[in-house]
């Protein structure tokens, strides 16, 4: 067990924190949003000149590797607008052909930032059947689907992509813990600052036990994203393994987001608070390919196939 | 980053699978019944486990432990968790109180006190809650009164584990009226339970036998020689103890072995039971990376509330999830005990038990306010 990042990939991520930063922050992906153009002129530049989607996430280089997962949750730390995730999911052999990655369940309809990859193929989420994805102009807004883009799936592609599923999973959950984590640390020093009834909020039992969930959730997704990416990285993770941080992620999304906005009361649902942006942002990402409910019945179905390890491993079922 | 518990932590989890199953009797329900012989195989287990020098693997060698990582001390909590303690109370002299001692013992005490814990031979109960001081642990009032060159005992403590069957008490006694900080003036004893002076009565509880007691106090007495550490200062020994109970048993241990029978009944490969076992299983391997990363941190010093509590406050949260996951599954023929070689056929007494998981050794309250409160200061500071 060696539970520290490499000093390297501890530096790359910060240069690329402090970059973000002074982009703005989370206001880039305000600006985004009211003009996507935005993306390409002003947050891709950062992206080419840190290197960052040239990394290979889950290679055999651990700072390289540590690097870009850091890097994936520096990003969902201010909810970047640029499909990093979809990008680093293709697996480096690939990169020749491929441009980005998206895991789908059925044929859907929009996928988000489809615009800025040329060559995107869809996975599905079970089955190995893998498509062209063709995107049909650019962004049209929705309140939790920023940068939904309209796509038809196109012609089959003959290679399949290995491992789709579980590096996808594995850079969401990344991306989703740096969000977390920047809502978490807002609740945090928010409920210390905010007087009423003359104490610090802090002090309320009641926004304890908030803070103390959020902290729970977002802790547990932390570590459970590495300890499935290092799996992945030695060729053990199964799709259950992927599923369940799959799961992982929708819940902790939900506690500390649910709980987040309790903490700030009406001044986090202002679009001004970073609080409402994240959490608009970041649902596109929550519910694609499927939402709660389906993921846990594929999860279910992958652990009745191929068992789930454990300290007492679940052995898998006979499913006629 | 990376996540293997390593070769030598892994083949002790071999090893001491295989020699619990040699030992444990068929119907193993864990040692806290009324019955002799169920006691007489904890007393055998810990011996056996004292002579393959397994018993005290954590210890440093020069108190006969084996000076193992830290990693095959968490897989021995692990597995004699998993397996319904076998070593039964004497964890309690095994995991805080010898090294309590090591730490804050004079060399007397600890050529007294840590053989026979390390040959599993003794059993410690810990004297610290009273009727008035729950969570409020400080506000401890059990008096400790000057009597020549010692003190008299007299007060009450209450929910004394395994008090019964105990040859010592861990005992926090108040020997000055707070000044200050009313932590102050509080002084450990180690105190043998045939002192004259001393009763235990055992509580009725849902939890079945030996777990709750109350134990009184009438003019003990006890002198310098029993005092751990310094006097008035005990709440730095207190302090201490709690650090090494902090990061808790290891309940997704024996949530995981429950979760992995469940999944064999018939109807967990679907509907709404299928998938409440599946997010279980999630939820039980967080609790246990949770747990990991407290025990790392322990290991390198860096250990503070948000881990240790945030660790605890999954695990015991799993705990209750997964007991009624099993009760509900089995339904009525889960309701009374049905013995046999599984965990599953001791559903009910699991479920009895898991309504103290966020109770014991600090509610599940006063771990949230722990959490909140590292949490903020992080972000105020
Ligand atoms: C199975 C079991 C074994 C035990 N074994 C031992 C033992 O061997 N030795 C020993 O000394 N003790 C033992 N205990 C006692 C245990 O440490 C206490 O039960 C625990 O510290 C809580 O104290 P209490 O039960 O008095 O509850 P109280 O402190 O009275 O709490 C009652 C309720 O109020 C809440 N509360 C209290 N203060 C606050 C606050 N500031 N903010 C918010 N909520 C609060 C609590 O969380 C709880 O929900 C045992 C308990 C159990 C259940």
């Amino acid at each position: 067990m060696n539970r520290a990042w490499t000093a390297t990939a501890q530096e790359m991520a910060a240069t690329l924190r402090t970059a973000l930063a002074g982009l703005g922050g989370v206001d880039l992906a305000r600006a985004a949003e009211a003009d996507p153009a935005v993306r390409a002129a002003r947050l891709a530049p950062v992206l080419d000149s840190t290197g960052v989607l040239d990394l290979d996430a889950f290679g055999a280089d651990g700072d390289e590797a540590g690097a870009a997962v850091l890097a994936v949750r520096a990003c969902g730390a201010v909810v970047a607008p640029w499909p990093v995730t979809r990008v680093l999911a293709v697996p480096p052999a690939a990169r020749a052909e491929v441009d980005a990655v998206f895991v789908v369940d059925g044929t859907p309809t929009h996928l988000d930032h489809a615009d800025l990859v040329g060559r995107a193929v869809a996975v599905p989420v079970a089955g190995d059947r893998v498509h062209r994805v063709r995107a049909l102009g650019g962004p049209k807004r929705a309140p939790l689907d920023p940068f939904r883009v309209a796509v038809a799936l196109e012609s089959l592609v003959a290679a399949p992509v290995p491992g789709a599923l579980t590096r996808a999973t594995v850079l969401d959950a990344f991306w989703t813990a740096g969000a977390l984590g920047s809502v978490t640390r807002l609740a945090a020093g928010y409920a210390a600052d905010r007087r009423q009834f003359g104490r610090p909020i802090a002090s309320f039992g009641e926004i304890r036990w908030r803070i103390a969930d959020m902290a729970v959730a977002a802790d547990g997704l932390d570590e459970l994203s590495a300890y499935t990416w290092d799996l992945a990285r030695r060729g053990r993770a199964t799709p259950a393994d992927a599923l369940a941080l799959r799961v992982a992620t929708q819940d902790a999304a939900d506690v500390v987001l649910r709980n987040g906005h309790q903490v700030f009361g009406a001044i986090g649902l202002c679009e001004e608070h970073d609080l409402a942006v994240i959490d608009r942002h970041l649902t596109p990402v929550l519910l694609r390919p499927a939402g709660a409910q389906r993921t846990t019945e594929l999860l279910l179905a992958e652990v009745n196939r191929h068992g789930f390890d454990a300290l007492f491993p679940v052995a898998p079922r006979d499913v006629g | 980053m990376e996540f293997e518990l390593g070769e030598q932590a892994e083949a002790l989890r071999t090893r001491l699978r295989e020699l619990l199953a040699e030992m444990l009797p068929e119907n193993w329900a864990g040692p806290f019944s009324d019955d002799e012989r169920v006691r007489a195989v904890a007393d055998r287990v810990c011996q056996r486990l004292a002579r393959e020098r397994l018993l005290t693997i954590d210890w440093p060698a020069e108190y006969g432990g084996a000076g193992a990582s830290v990693w095959e001390q968490t897989v021995l909590r692990e597995e004699m968790w998993a397996h319904l303690e076998p070593r039964g109370a004497q964890y309690m002299g095994l995991s805080w109180v010898g090294p309590t001692i090591m730490r804050f013992g004079t060399e007397e005490q600890r050529r007294e006190h840590l053989p026979p814990i390390a040959g599993g031979r003794v059993v410690w109960c810990q004297g610290f809650s009273e009727p008035e001081a729950g969570s409020d642990l400080g506000s401890l009032s059990l008096g400790a009164t000057r009597d020549g060159d010692g003190w008299l005992l007299s007060g009450q403590k209450i929910w004394t584990s395994y008090a019964p069957i105990a040859d010592w008490c861990f005992l926090a006694a108040r020997t000055a009226r707070a000044e200050g900080a009313k932590t102050h003036g509080v002084t450990i004893f180690l105190v043998p339970m045939d002192r004259p002076g001393v009763t235990v009565r055992p509580i009725d509880s849902m939890l079945g036998v030996l777990h709750l007691n109350e134990l009184y106090f009438d003019g003990a007495r006890v002198t310098g020689a029993d005092v751990l550490g310094t006097v008035d200062h005990g709440w730095e020994v207190i302090k201490f103890v709690l650090g090494h109970e902090r990061i808790g048993i290891p309940r997704y241990a024996r949530d995981d072995r429950l979760l992995a029978e469940l999944s064999g009944l018939d109807g967990a490969g679907g509907g709404a039971f299928g998938l409440e076992l599946v997010r279980a299983l999630v939820h039980a391997r967080l609790a246990r990376l949770l747990s990991y990363r407290a025990v790392a941190r322990r290991e390198a010093g860096t250990l503070t509330d948000r881990e240790a509590s945030t660790a605890r406050m999954a695990a015991i949260q799993l705990d209750q999830e997964v007991a009624s996951l099993a009760l509900n599954a089995l339904g009525p023929n889960g309701i009374a005990p049905s013995g046999g070689g599984e965990l599953l056929g001791h559903a009910e007494d699991i479920y009895r038990y898991a309504r103290s998981a966020t109770i014991a050794s600090g509610t599940i309250e006063i771990q949230r306010m722990l959490v909140a409160r590292a949490l903020t200061s992080e972000e105020t500071t």
